[in-house]
């Protein structure tokens, strides 16, 4: 590694490095990273501004966390055959599961108002006004979804959200400090404060979100896969959160050396600071279209996975057919959210601190649909064999346990108005 | 995450629609009961005492029989289960249930024959054979016919989800020209206690299944979880060949 942190002194060396470190990361860690959406990168980076390197150990606990929560999440698809939705409205009473689905509704509702602050925060730093930015992204968003090709779109939002490849890169060439880095990595380092604690609960909302719990069953259940192949997809899903959570850790880490300490973030030009040892002056124009990519991916794929969850849940998968007209239920839903999205991602303000909060709101949401998730998993009638044994019941309580009181702790303080 | 697997739900949702196929209505004239509406109501005997709720009806399933005809009903006492034959019942309103007086409780047992409409049926996956579909189902409605109470048809609109979501008195309320008649339900999965995944029970109306083109079946098992896709497709192959 020695060769990759040495200071590079001209840009193509640099970028060399870069694509190197790339080609050893391997293909998982490019899918992960492809994971980090706007609400997930601004969280880490503010995380890593706000309080350096004191929030990893958090993260360390949260991967544990997501590793067990993913897990439930795909053996639930690949043992039933059906997504979250339909599992839910088939084991819990009618009202349990259209609360539920209400939760999960808000939830992602939150999620796509970060998706279009990301694409105001990301055209802002590529140089155009987000009160154009926003409104476009919708109309182009929306048409191309309910009338177009979607899957062309997403590739090239695919290709732009690989810029944030970067990250482990621009962490490693910060040299950050490897003994303060350690201590804060290994061991619990938690800051007395009301903000600390929020940010936790944003990190927690932005890492095990409801969104990916729903999404990483319906993707199981599409890809066909039963109890036969589980074994190996368990190894994917498990892999898939580390890894993921592996890049959020790098952005925590290059935030840090760069801007660390110097208050909450407030703008992403600030965040943009963490690439500069990566890519020098290039840096806010990279993290800009990095960002523009990530968020244009998830402004689409957030909405559409819980119209599907919502809509598998309400009748038949067939129910929802192909147009606008034949698939009200599905198509009005993902039409809600994305102009919810919008329109709150447009009101004047600071994003960053609206992306964070955000994924506070996620976060206090993760915990009621993780004990949903949690029931599921342990009910022999659902999953026979293969439901939680006593060592994973134990784990998986005091993973959703843990979140629940942290996010019941900061509701409290956010109502009291003193978060 | 990538967003690569979203792919084929989202051409799910935009292909296009089966043959021009239409759901059967129910022909039944007379008083229509909520499966969702009546459980959970009060249990009297012939004294017109209460004894418990209503917490279950059980039809018994002949694959023969279009519409099913009740077995009996699960009744509710402080959290004890106890199951009680048809036989037992005076009178099943849409708001109420009364027992003869000699009727005598026994343990709830589960036999292969028989489904339970509130935890087997309501809120799960059903294949329509009419309509080439599969749709979940909101209500289960049952009919007065000349010779006993039977499971009629089937409600799978939104509209009556919500209305489940209201007030009992709306909760008990059928809207006739939403019920699907029951005898064009092709099969329907049945999740028992112990047993992981669930298992279809095919009727009748299955053999409609066979008339599908080869495309719209695809699409249509592509739809439901594996087991059940390898147990239909291998039926329908069997009616084909027949």
């Amino acid at each position: 590694m020695n060769d990759v942190a040495a200071p590079a002194a001209r840009p193509h060396r640099r970028l060399k490095r870069v694509l190197a470190f790339a080609a050893i990361a391997g293909p998982g860690l490019i899918a992960a990273n492809a994971g980090n959406d706007a609400g997930g990168v601004l969280t880490y980076a503010s995380a890593g501004a706000q309080f350096a390197y004191r929030t990893l150990f958090v993260m360390v606990i949260v991967t544990i966390a997501l590793v067990v929560v993913q897990e439930m999440c795909a053996r639930l698809g690949a043992y039933t055959g059906e997504g979250l939705g339909a599992l839910i409205r088939e084991q819990f009473s009618l009202r349990a599961s259209t609360g539920a689905m209400v939760l999960l509704f808000i939830a992602n509702c939150g999620l796509t108002v970060s998706e279009f602050a990301g694409i105001g925060a990301s055209m802002e730093l590529l140089g155009v006004s987000r009160y154009v930015a926003i409104p476009v992204a919708l109309v182009g968003l929306w048409a191309l979804t309910v009338f177009g090709d979607y899957s062309k779109g997403e590739k090239v939002a695919l290709v732009l959200s690989l810029a944030f490849i970067v990250y482990p890169a621009a962490a490693i060439l910060a040299h950050p400090n490897a003994r303060l880095l350690a201590r804060d990595l290994l061991t619990p380092q938690f800051v007395h404060s009301t903000t600390f604690l929020v940010l936790v609960v944003a990190l927690i909302g932005t890492t095990i979100t409801p969104y990916m719990q729903f999404y990483v069953a319906s993707a199981v259940v599409d890809k066909k896969i039963g109890p036969e192949q589980y074994p190996a997809e368990r190894i994917d899903t498990v892999n898939g959160a580390i890894l993921s959570d592996i890049v959020s850790i790098f952005i925590i880490i290059a935030t840090a050396a760069a801007v660390g300490g110097t208050g909450p973030l407030t703008s992403a030009r600030e965040a943009a600071l963490a690439l500069v040892p990566a890519v020098g002056s290039a840096a806010p124009a990279l993290f800009g279209v990095g960002l523009l990519g990530a968020s244009l991916l998830a402004a689409v794929v957030v909405p559409l996975s819980s119209s599907y969850a919502i809509a598998e849940g309400l009748g038949g998968e067939r129910s929802v057919s192909d147009s606008f007209r034949r698939a009200p239920v599905f198509f009005g839903l993902f039409t809600v959210q994305l102009v919810v999205g919008a329109v709150v991602a447009l009101a004047p303000g600071n994003l960053i601190s609206l992306v964070v909060n955000m994924q506070v709101l996620n976060g206090v949401i993760t915990p009621v649909l993780l004990t949903f998730v949690l029931i599921l998993a342990n009910r022999r009638s659902v999953l026979g064999d293969a439901a939680n044994g006593p060592v994973f019941r134990v784990v998986s309580t005091i993973c959703v346990a843990t979140v629940g009181v942290l996010a019941f702790a900061v509701l409290v303080l956010k109502l009291l108005g003193k978060a | 995450m990538s967003s690569h697997a979203l792919r084929p739900t989202l051409h799910r949702i935009k292909r296009r629609p089966l043959s021009h196929r239409r759901r059967r209505k129910i022909a039944v004239a007379g008083e229509l009961i909520s499966v969702a509406g009546v459980v959970g109501s009060p249990v009297y005997d012939d004294a017109g005492r209460r004894v418990g709720s209503l917490h279950d009806l059980v039809v018994r399933w002949d694959s023969a029989e279009p519409h099913p005809s009740l077995w009996g009903v699960v009744l509710r006492s402080r959290f004890r289960h106890a199951f009680v034959p048809a036989s037992a019942i005076a009178a099943l309103e849409p708001d109420s249930l009364r027992l003869t007086g000699d009727f005598e409780p026994r343990p709830v047992e589960r036999q292969p024959g028989l489904v339970a409409l509130a935890n087997d049926v309501l809120d799960r996956q059903i294949v329509d054979g009419g309509g080439a579909d599969i749709v979940r189902v909101s209500d289960l409605v049952l009919g007065r016919l000349p010779d006993g109470i039977r499971l009629v048809g089937a409600d799978v609109s939104v509209r009556t989800l919500l209305r489940r979501l209201g007030p009992a008195a709306l909760r008990r309320r059928v809207a006739p020209d939403r019920v699907y008649d029951w005898a064009g339900v092709a099969a329907f999965s049945v999740r028992g206690p112990g047993e992981a995944g669930s298992v279809l029970r095919l009727t009748t109306a299955a053999a409609e299944l066979a008339t599908l083109r080869a495309d719209e079946l695809e699409l249509l098992l592509g739809d439901l979880p594996p087991a059940e896709r390898a147990q239909l497709a291998a039926h329908v192959a069997g009616e084909v060949e027949r």
